[in-house]
């Protein structure tokens, strides 16, 4: 069987969707091909239309979903407990094995799925735990130049901007990235300069602008990575709105911190 | 109409309970997927306008996954009075996501076409709220035979174990541990009796020709998207 598209990109996720549960990683991967990648749509299209006739008939499959489909519908709104999710503090776990051998981390992860204690408290007993985190506080520049702290419930006029500072330990992230999501839907990417300062905090060059955005609450996240982060896969993932931790892993970063803002009015373009 | 037979579930619903959440989705999620397919009719800056609905594939389930989630969101879960039906209320949220989308210069729902541009067309005066039934071309009534067709020579050829376990799973939709008690088999032998036939179905499918010969069709998503956005720029006024 070919395993490629007419755009020489693996099939393996779409035919995956409809044989198990793809993680947020996958799903994301999955539908950033989608939206770029017209045979392998018209293939999932045929495959659900497949699915669809032998679930519940040819007179209802234009129309409405197979069981199979709302299962999986379901638990991307993450309203079903998945496979994957049943399993994920064990896949969670491998950046807390740094300095143990292979075999010890192996009877490591046995021994906590037999004593079914949280693995994050019973490593932090045993002195394993390496932390790795990065937060950030937010700061808004009025319009006259003036800083002030972002306070959570206050809002942001659309000609304040947004100033970062991060702090972490056990990461050093070279590249962070904002995201915002506005109440209309649109999106601003904007790429920082790396965190320049202190081996654990910094302030991060550059400021985010909020002009043009609409009002009411916008999402904003800001990405912490070593690595230049991909804009466009950036703009696909945020598309759906996930929370902090589904985009960290799907994007495969360091850190990701997610926030609300605000915004109170607009100002006149 | 479950909110006006049942107060108790409308409370966990309005307080994000997850089960509530869940039992709300699996009692509408047919509707809102008919609802989306069809299409309707709207106003636009006084124009009457008709949008024909989706045609399948991922796009109509990232369409009624953003309807439920927005429906699902807590000023949204608020704001239903729970008195009204909530179909209504529903549907309005699908309506409005599609409008909005429409208008969007980052649309979320149209970036899954299968080719065919969004076509939005002005139509003579019509009743605004008028659900459309969208009619099958004669190449998608000729699809669905072909496919039957097909999953009756799969199925043929299912054993007796594997057949009560596809009418479970695929036909009537119970889950694993359902499907178990039924048949009278472990949970574990349905999952992989399930999963060996998922593949087997994706391979007999393949092996057809379905799914790479058949029709030459789809075209290019992003070629569709960049239609679509020609089609609603040059009737439209964005305001």
């Amino acid at each position: 069987m070919n395993e490629t598209c007419a755009n020489g990109q693996s099939r393996r996720l779409v035919d995956a969707r409809f044989l198990r549960s793809l993680d947020a990683g996958e799903k994301n991967e999955l539908e950033v091909h989608l939206a770029s990648c017209g045979s392998c749509t018209e293939r999932y299209r045929r495959l659900q239309l497949a699915e669809r006739v032998a679930s519940i008939g040819p007179e209802r499959a234009f129309e409405e979903p197979s069981p199979l489909e709302i299962e999986r519908i379901a638990a991307d709104l993450q309203l079903l407990e998945t496979a994957t999710d049943r399993w994920s503090w064990l896949f969670n776990m491998k950046g807390a094995f740094t300095g143990l051998s292979a075999a010890v981390a192996i009877a490591a992860a046995i021994a906590l799925f037999v004593i079914a204690r949280p693995p994050q408290e019973t490593l932090t007993e045993r002195g394993g735990v390496e932390q790795r985190a990065a937060t950030f506080s937010l700061f808004v520049i009025g319009a006259d130049g003036a800083i002030r702290p972002y306070a959570e419930d206050a809002a942001l006029k659309s000609s304040e901007l947004i100033k970062l500072r991060a702090s972490w330990s056990g990461v050093s992230p070279t590249h962070v990235a904002v995201a915002i999501v506005d109440a209309s839907g649109a999106v601003r990417i904007a790429q920082l300069g790396a965190p320049k300062g202190a081996a654990t905090g910094a302030t991060i060059p550059g400021a985010i602008a909020l002009a043009g955005s609409s009002a009411g609450d916008a999402l904003a996240y800001v990405i912490a990575s070593e690595s230049a982060i991909d804009e466009n896969m950036l703009r696909a993932a945020i598309a759906v709105k996930p929370n902090a931790d589904v985009l960290r892993d799907s994007l495969k970063v360091l850190a990701v911190d997610r926030r609300v803002l605000h915004i109170a009015e607009t100002a006149t373009e | 109409m479950i909110f006006l037979e049942n107060r108790e579930l409308l409370d966990r619903f309005r307080r994000g309970d997850k089960q509530a959440l869940l039992e709300t989705y699996r009692f509408y999620v047919r509707d809102v997927s008919r609802f989306l397919t069809r299409g309707f009719s709207f106003d636009s800056d006084g124009k009457g306008c008709s949008f024909r609905g989706f045609r399948g594939g991922y796009e109509i389930e990232a369409a009624i996954q953003e309807v439920f989630r927005r429906a699902f969101e807590e000023r949204a879960r608020l704001a239903y009075n729970g008195i009204d039906p909530y179909r209504p209320y529903l549907l309005r949220i699908a309506r409005n996501a599609v409008i909005n989308d429409l208008k969007s210069r980052h649309p979320i729902l149209f970036r899954f076409r299968v080719g065919r541009p969004v076509i939005i067309e002005t139509t003579p005066e019509m009743d605004i709220d008028e659900n459309v039934s969208a009619e099958r071309t004669p190449e998608e009534l000729l699809e669905t035979r072909e496919v039957s067709e097909l999953v009756a020579a799969f199925k043929a050829k299912l054993d007796a174990r594997s057949l009560d376990v596809f009418r479970a799973r695929f036909e009537e939709g119970l889950s694993a541990e359902e499907a178990a008690k039924q048949l009278g088999l472990t949970r574990s032998k349905v999952r992989t009796s399930e999963s060996k036939m998922r593949a087997a179905f994706l391979e007999h499918m393949q092996r057809s020709g379905y799914l790479t010969t058949y029709k030459q069709g789809g075209g290019d998503a992003t070629r569709g998207i960049a239609a679509a956005m020609i089609v609603l720029l040059s009737s439209w006024s964005l305001s």
